[in-house]
């Protein structure tokens, strides 16, 4: 390898306040910083939370990130749940794990088509790709879209999903607007292959490295919702109540944002960490999709997440259908909902843990809440505080392997792994820029 | 679906931006207090919060839209100053790293790419502070019935024809 200097700095490569700079220094051939500066705090949201009652929880968290807010409505329910003693009905579970569908199936075609598909066709970006794509970004519109209405037949409303509650909900879907989303998750099946066809084409870096992964577990299941265990592939399995035997949260300089690490390192949370630990449970359609694009169980290539995302396209649209035909074939129990009054359900005070996993990974939410029911602790850790490390860990494996290419080659590559991550940085403000002339 | 079908003449305010960092969720509040308030036929009120491309999809619904947000326009804390959406700096080459990086501008780009393009008024208010935390600052605090008017008024202006 040639014994060169490289200084990267890819500022905001978000370009949402709140940064997620790409900083990376090399001299006479050796790596001396190679960090992704992020300022990303949920610390700040755990301690609004802090003495309000422990109802206001899930409307709190669910505007912490405009993108998985069913992830954190339905984290934070469940967390506050098991904090306070309250069990919802079948009905409500079914609901909740069709919402969470929804979002993973808007956030996952929208994160292939727009984050890496341009990347892979050289056109730079989506806009570049609606002319020259139109169809492809006009399915990934559509498929989008179907997943929003998911989220909004189930919560109430398409933005800012306001029907669910501790407990169960509000206010139910009708019967024929789940088989008309039914119908359409249907005919996205052909979208679906469509995508397949895609990412089968994209030929993804080469990048192999030995590394952890970490997702909720079920055995012979893919859960999403609610798994057995919190598992880590080197770590073992711990009960999600006990999910601090297994992840370290810990603070680093150049970042706002707490990272995370096992006991063994880093590891990635995410479409590929479930597919890795639980593809036993994939249906045969989704292990296909998988095969037709060449990801096979037990992949370290941080770059396949992008293909494991649309394997999950395939296996919750079918998981989907199955649960819409479920709570048809029972028929909704409209009589089963909640009201919106402080005291609509039992509870007792106490602390309890949910792990659910969300389109970027595992998402923990632990409340503690008192005799006067008001929220006396809080802990929150989202998956790409997780994920922080094991890109960090990517890109000083990364950079010296590429190290004799072009500098702008280096930055691209860069820029694709952190991409793969799709980080959220939920907490940032977005603000509007203007310039008066 | 319950919505109305294109070109349905349905004029949108959409009240954008993240409650939980102070004055960054005026425009939230703005449409919170408007949608208490008897509006004309054809008026819908969205509180958007930090929703990206989602928004596509509204103005995709939508002839016309008065958007309320905070803006960062130079001027006095808690100013309110109403333009067009030619005016936003955006980057048109959305070369994203996260999808939450999709704001306004972007999506305005992106309508403009697949033929989504309703005609448009922002009404922008410039933060005084940003530090994360419910609730809106003192100065723009008290100016909100100000900015609520002015929203109702650009509301009445964008129902002409």
């Amino acid at each position: 390898m040639a014994k060169q200097d490289l200084d990267i700095n890819i500022q905001n490569v978000t370009r949402v306040e709140g940064h997620g700079n790409i900083v990376v220094n090399v001299k006479n051939g050796k790596l001396e910083k190679c960090d992704l500066e992020i300022t990303e705090s949920p610390r700040l949201f755990e301690a609004m939370l802090v003495g309000r009652p422990w109802q206001d929880a899930v409307h709190i968290t669910s505007r912490i990130c405009g993108i998985c807010s069913a992830g954190h409505t339905n984290a934070s329910l469940r967390g506050m749940e098991n904090a306070i003693g309250v069990t919802p009905s079948e009905q409500t579970v079914l609901l909740r794990r069709l919402m969470l569908h929804g979002e993973h199936l808007q956030s996952h075609y929208l994160h292939v088509f727009f984050l890496a598909v341009p990347d892979f066709l050289g056109v730079g970006s989506v806009i570049p790709l609606a002319g020259t794509h139109p169809d492809v970004v006009k399915m990934a519109l559509r498929l989008k879209r179907l997943g929003n209405d998911i989220c909004g037949a189930v919560g109430g409303r398409h933005i800012n999903p306001i029907a669910l509650r501790v407990g169960g909900f509000t206010k139910l879907p009708a019967e024929d607007e789940l088989a008309q989303l039914r119908e359409r998750l249907q005919a996205s099946l052909a979208d679906a292959a469509t995508t397949i066809e895609v990412v089968t084409t994209l030929k993804l870096p080469d990048f192999e490295r030995d590394m952890e992964f970490v997702a909720i577990h079920e055995p012979g299941a893919y859960p999403i919702y609610k798994g057995t265990s919190l598992k880590g592939t080197k770590a073992g399995e711990v009960d999600e109540q006990d999910y601090r035997k297994l992840i370290n949260e810990y603070v680093v300089g150049h970042s706002h944002a707490k990272h995370c690490k096992t006991d063994h390192a880093s590891y990635l949370v995410g479409s590929l960490a479930r597919f890795n630990i639980n593809y036993e449970g994939l249906r045969t359609e989704s292990k296909g999709a998988a095969a037709a694009m060449g990801l096979e169980p037990g992949c370290t290539n941080s770059f396949m997440n992008n293909v494991a995302q649309v394997v999950e396209c395939v296996e919750f649209t079918l998981d989907a259908i199955d649960l819409i035909d479920t709570l048809l074939a029972r028929g909704i129990n409209y009589d089963d909902v909640v009201t919106a009054k402080a005291d609509a359900v039992p509870w007792q005070p106490g602390q309890g843990a949910a792990a659910v996993e969300v389109p970027r990974g595992t998402l923990i939410h632990d409340y503690t809440v008192g005799e006067d029911g008001r929220i006396t602790a809080a802990n929150l850790i989202i998956p790409t505080n997780m994920n922080l490390n094991n890109i960090e860990a990517d890109m000083r494996k990364l950079v010296p392997e590429i190290l004799d290419r072009p500098q702008p080659e280096i930055a691209h590559s860069l820029e694709m792994l952190v991409r793969a991550y799709d980080p959220c940085i939920s907490c940032a403000t977005h603000l509007l820029k203007v310039d008066f002339v | 679906m319950d919505r109305p079908s294109p070109n349905h003449n349905r004029t949108l305010v959409i009240g954008a931006g993240n409650v939980l960092r102070g004055d960054d969720g005026v425009g939230v509040r703005v449409a919170q207090a408007l949608a208490q308030e008897p509006l004309p036929e054809g008026v819908e009120v969205l509180d958007v919060g930090t929703r990206g491309l989602d928004l596509l999809f509204e103005f995709e619904d939508a002839d016309r839209v008065v958007l309320i947000d905070a803006a960062e326009m130079g001027q006095t804390p808690g100013e309110a100053r109403v333009f067009d959406a030619a005016l936003l700096e955006g980057d048109t080459d959305i070369r994203l790293s996260s999808l939450h990086g999709i704001g306004i501008a972007e999506v305005l780009a992106l309508g403009r790419a697949v033929g989504v393009e309703p005609r448009m008024t922002i009404v922008g208010i410039q933060p005084a502070d940003l530090r994360p935390r419910e609730g809106l600052s003192e100065t723009l605090s008290a100016r909100l019935p100000e900015y609520v008017a002015l929203a109702r008024g650009k509301l009445a202006a964008a129902r002409e024809p």
